[in-house]
């Protein structure tokens, strides 16, 4: 009889299980010692994400598939691991937050279970090298997150987030399982390396169930990535969930998704690129266009920056747009360069709503920050970077970041993008300028500006902040690291 | 030092950030020291400066993000020699000018003007196209805020917001234009980079030269502003605190004009020799009658001082589409005069403002019997903005319009009528300012210009009467770079028009056939 011995490599997964052992290890804490004080979960999970860098660090470098082919560890995914954890890292500094108390106090064994729950799903995803793994690793990130959603109880709004996410993630998680499906059945399995070997072999041509696959896979991946015809979950969500975890959302869950639709699409349906690109380039003037009109009307600083954030996915199809599967690929290297810096200027300009709002409620309306320019200047300082950064003006991380997709965009001869997109930037400042003339260029506001100061979140914003600052004046080292992240497999 | 140039007014504003926020008096010296530094480089800059050769001098070159082809690339030429000289000398005239102005937020607005000098320096002496672009950017923060927080109260957002926008909107396209440009340098030579003087060599077809010369011109002429894209300078120049209007006026505007001298011309001479140049002769002229013909409507004092801005800005412009070594010395010098005497204007509307809390000319009228001194040096300096021989503003214009009828004969002579409506607006405001019977007894009490205020006017009017009668030493430091410009664009033409050639018809004409074909056209 012969025994097939499964290839297990740990080193694949053992970021992963750190982090979801220490989320089951939050959980029994908490199941048994309930008067936990909140600060020995806000440990836990620093120090389980922390361990999950240092050993994602460790695995730079090489280029192998494990599990027999379901994970692959290579230098993309090692790179939007790591992004992954420095930006969790930063939201549970910010959940640390005096603000976030209303929401988490009695129950934060089960919500920094359930970030690093979602966490591990993450990691997972963007290691993954078959599109089965690829679905779970989104529906474990996903789950954990609309549950996130709706953990301000006794918010009505949070609540109506949650139910919306739910619904409508479900239906979009179906549609991907679906376009899974059609896609095993055109390629005779559901592994990216196998189905890359199969449609550039010679006898391939795309036929109707490769074609619908593709389509259904892309309304999956736009859903998460909050793509035009499929964003309108976007405000509604990121209004009603609490801030930090807003944050965390707009993020990390776009560094992750990002990946593997890069993975399935510019890397192994390369072959198809005619019949999908048209497509990409369609949704991202789609998606920034919406996003940034819509988000000119808004009087809700979270809903703006939801809808900054569609824009932002908008740009970044630019970038998928331009990508191809080469080393060393401009492209791509911009697109991981930007992932990094939007979610340190998204994350700073969530945590500074998050540390002017104090417990009973959140300061949202964009009126209410007038004056705070010169009553809070370090905080509104941060908060202007991080806007100045979303808007794309040099020098800072955002500039570099749209300056590599889009220069990437013109070398790869998709002119008429850019232009559109570099538009699409002005029209971003309507509303961006709109916080700096409030913060700064307004008397004061009626309402008392009183967050409570919170070390650890004051922390995260300093570092989103100066990062923000950093990588826009230095982002040669960031940049190579990018590029060198870009020779993945399959 | 060009670096220590740049980088000592970003140093001064890294100090006043520092102080602590009620020591105004301490504010202000560090921020004085700091600007008084930058001109003192600038000097040095001026001493060593070879104005003989035609080569970059003080060049800086350091790898910066090597992968990409970017470099910090710094260096000097007489193009961009006096306007840094202007910006370091209008600098800390503005900080002594707003001295006692600026009440709330001293250290802020003293932190705004210094980095707004840093990028107004840098962008003069950059050599690489995006640390151009960089500071291009980069400059337009600082003034928003200044205008947004410490101008006018009633339109000053409108205004920030209105010329944030405005100039970004060229900026960007001007953004892809340059990408677009670097990815052709590639497919030309292999070579991935931003470097100036190297894009300047790519050859181009025409129809990739039209594209990127308007891109590239649509954000200058924004900034300069040509006609039809002047809207946001009233409003900008009108709503900012003194000090903003006056390095509005001196210095960003002259930004445009560099552009088009430094970018523009020698990137695309095709495009510009044969489309260009007529096009924007055109909207020059028009601009000069355009600005002149609204100024003698205004009511307000600086929406006047800002229309005529405009109209200068429209000789300049004749002179660079003329693209002759008389008029581009020309257009090079009245970029200096035009800096000089609307700065000085803004700097003595400011003074008025200060003392009578408003601007509209109706409320002035016989200051000459109170304010004797001032009244003199206003004169002086209206006189100059009008090209009164003998002071600046008439050499360069004499220069660009004697050059550029050689050019554009019939275009020429209606720019020259728009010296006489400069005349008329100006005298006329001057009349109803200064001189006629006191009319609004506030104005009886008014006090004459202070000590602090001499310092501030009287080497601008030192160097308006210099320029007048000996402009020989500023046209010597411009006149190898621009001979070397007109040279480039001549040969960078028919080297293009010869590689056309080539490509249509397949053969090898004789080249020499088109080193008799004059460079073209106007009428």
């Amino acid at each position: 009889m012969h025994i097939i011995a499964p290839d297990i490599t740990m080193a694949a997964i053992a970021p992963a299980l750190v982090v979801f052992c220490a989320g089951l290890g939050l959980l029994l804490l908490g199941a048994f010692l309930p008067s936990l004080v909140r600060a020995v979960s806000t440990g836990v999970s620093l120090a389980a994400l922390v361990a999950a860098g240092v050993l994602e660090f460790g695995l730079w470098g090489r280029t192998e598939q494990a599990f027999s082919g379901a994970l692959v560890i290579d230098g993309l995914g090692v790179f939007a691991a790591c992004a992954i954890l420095a930006a969790a890292i930063l939201t549970v500094l910010q959940s640390a937050s005096a603000s976030c108390d209303r929401v988490t106090s009695c129950d934060h064994t089960e919500y920094h279970a359930l970030l690093l729950f979602s966490i591990s799903g993450m990691l997972c995803m963007v290691a993954a090298n078959d599109l089965l793994i690829i679905y779970l690793g989104l529906e474990v990130m996903s789950i954990a997150l609309y549950i996130l959603t709706g953990f301000a109880k006794r918010d009505q709004a949070s609540n109506e987030a949650a139910f919306k996410y739910l619904l409508l993630g479900g239906f979009s998680s179906g549609f991907f399982l679906y376009g899974c499906a059609l896609l095993f059945g055109a390629a005779g399995s559901t592994g990216l390396s196998v189905i890359l070997h199969v449609i550039s072999g010679p006898g391939a041509a795309p036929g109707p169930m490769l074609m619908a696959g593709i389509a259904l896979l892309l309304v999956g991946f736009g859903f998460k990535v909050s793509l035009m015809p499929f964003h309108m979950w976007t405000p509604d969500v990121y209004e009603g969930a609490p801030t930090a975890v807003t944050g965390f959302m707009a993020t990390v869950v776009k560094v992750a998704s990002f990946t593997a639709f890069a993975r399935v699409f510019i890397c192994s349906l390369a072959a198809f690129r005619p019949a999908w690109n048209g497509a990409f380039c369609a949704l991202a003037v789609a998606t920034m266009t919406v996003g940034n009109l819509t988000a000119l009307r808004q009087e809700n600083i979270k809903r703006m920056l939801a809808y900054s954030s569609i824009a932002h996915s908008g740009y970044l199809m630019v970038g998928m747009a331009a990508a191809r599967h080469a080393p060393s690929d401009p492209a791509m290297a911009g697109i991981l360069y930007y992932l990094v810096a939007y979610s340190l200027m998204t994350l700073g300009a969530f945590v500074a709503v998050t540390l002017v709002s104090n417990t009973e409620r959140e300061r949202v309306a964009i009126d209410s920050y007038a004056g705070m320019g010169f009553q809070r200047p370090l905080l509104a300082a941060a908060l202007a970077v991080c806007i100045f950064s979303l808007a794309g003006i040099p020098p800072t991380a955002g500039f570099m970041g749209k300056f590599y997709v889009f220069t990437a965009a013109v070398k790869s001869g998709h002119v008429w993008l850019a232009v559109i997109a570099v538009l699409n930037s002005v029209l971003s400042l309507a509303y961006y300028l709109r916080i700096i003339v409030v913060l700064y260029m307004r008397e004061d506001a009626a309402e008392n500006l009183c967050g409570r100061f919170s070390a650890p979140a004051v922390l995260a914003l300093a570092v989103a902040a100066v990062a923000t600052l950093l990588l826009g004046l230095a982002p040669g080292s960031l940049m190579a690291a990018a590029k060198a992240a870009t020779a993945f497999i399959p | 030092m060009l670096s220590a140039l740049m980088f000592i007014p970003c140093a001064g504003a890294f100090f006043v950030l520092i102080l602590p926020r009620r020591h105004d008096a301490a504010i202000k010296t560090t921020a004085l020291a700091a600007a008084l530094g930058a001109f003192c480089v600038a000097l040095l800059l001026v001493a060593g400066f070879d104005a003989a050769s035609e080569r970059m001098q003080f060049v800086e070159l350091h790898p910066w993000m090597g992968d990409a082809g970017i470099t910090y690339y710094l260096g000097l030429d007489g193009l961009s020699l006096p306007l840094v000289v202007l910006a370091a000398f209008f600098t800390p005239l503005c900080i002594l000018a707003c001295w006692d102005d600026v009440k709330r937020h001293v250290k802020e607005f003293m932190v705004c003007l210094l980095l707004l000098e840093t990028a107004m320096l840098g962008v003069f002496v950059s050599l690489d196209l995006f640390l151009f672009y960089v500071f291009w950017e980069a400059m337009l923060i600082p003034m928003c805020l200044m205008i947004g927080i410490w101008g006018n109260p009633d339109r000053r957002v409108y205004a920030a917001m209105k010329f944030f926008l405005y100039t970004m909107v060229g900026s960007v396209l001007m953004l892809v234009a340059m990408l677009y440009l670097y990815v052709l340098h590639h497919a030309a030579t292999g070579v991935f980079t931003f470097n100036i003087l190297q894009l300047h060599e790519t050859l181009l077809p025409r129809e990739t030269q039209l594209w990127l010369f308007s891109a590239f011109c649509l954000a200058f002429a924004i900034k300069v502003p040509v006609f039809p894209l002047h809207t946001w300078l009233p409003d900008a120049h009108t709503e900012a605190p003194t000090a903003g209007s006056v390095l509005l006026a001196a210095v960003l505007l002259k930004m445009g004009a560099y552009g088009f001298l430094r970018l523009s011309l020698p990137l695309f001479p095709n495009a510009a020799v044969d489309y260009g140049a007529m096009l924007f002769a055109v909207l020059g002229v028009a601009g000069i009658l355009y600005g002149a013909w609204v100024c003698m409507v205004q009511k307000d004092l600086k929406r006047l001082i800002a229309f005529s801005s405009v109209s200068h800005m429209g000789f300049i412009m004749l002179g660079i589409s003329a693209m002759t070594i008389t008029t581009l010395q020309g257009a090079v010098l009245q970029m200096i005069n035009h800096g000089l005497s609307t700065g000085a204007l803004f700097l003595l509307a400011g003074m008025l403002y200060e003392r009578r809390h408003t601007r509209m000319i109706a409320d002035f009228g016989g200051l000459f019997k109170v304010m004797p001194v001032f009244g003199a040096i206003f004169l002086v300096v209206s006189l100059s903005s009008m090209g009164l021989p003998g002071l600046n503003g008439f050499v360069g214009e004499f220069l660009i319009l004697m050059g550029s009828f050689a050019r554009f004969k019939i275009l020429t002579v209606i720019a020259a009528s728009g010296i006489i409506f400069a005349a008329a607006y100006m005298l006329w405001m001057f009349q109803r300012v200064m001189y006629g019977a006191i009319t609004d007894s506030a104005n009886e009490g008014v006090r004459d210009i202070s000590r602090r205020e001499l310092w501030v006017i009287l080497p601008v009017v030192i160097c308006i009467v210099w320029i007048g009668l000996y402009p020989k030493p500023f046209l010597k430091i411009s006149e190898p770079t621009v001979i070397k410009l007109v040279q480039h664009i001549e040969h960078k033409y028919r080297l293009n028009v010869a590689q056309e050639a080539i490509k249509v018809t397949g053969l090898q004409f004789p080249v020499d056939s088109y080193f008799n074909r004059p460079l073209s056209t106007g009428n």
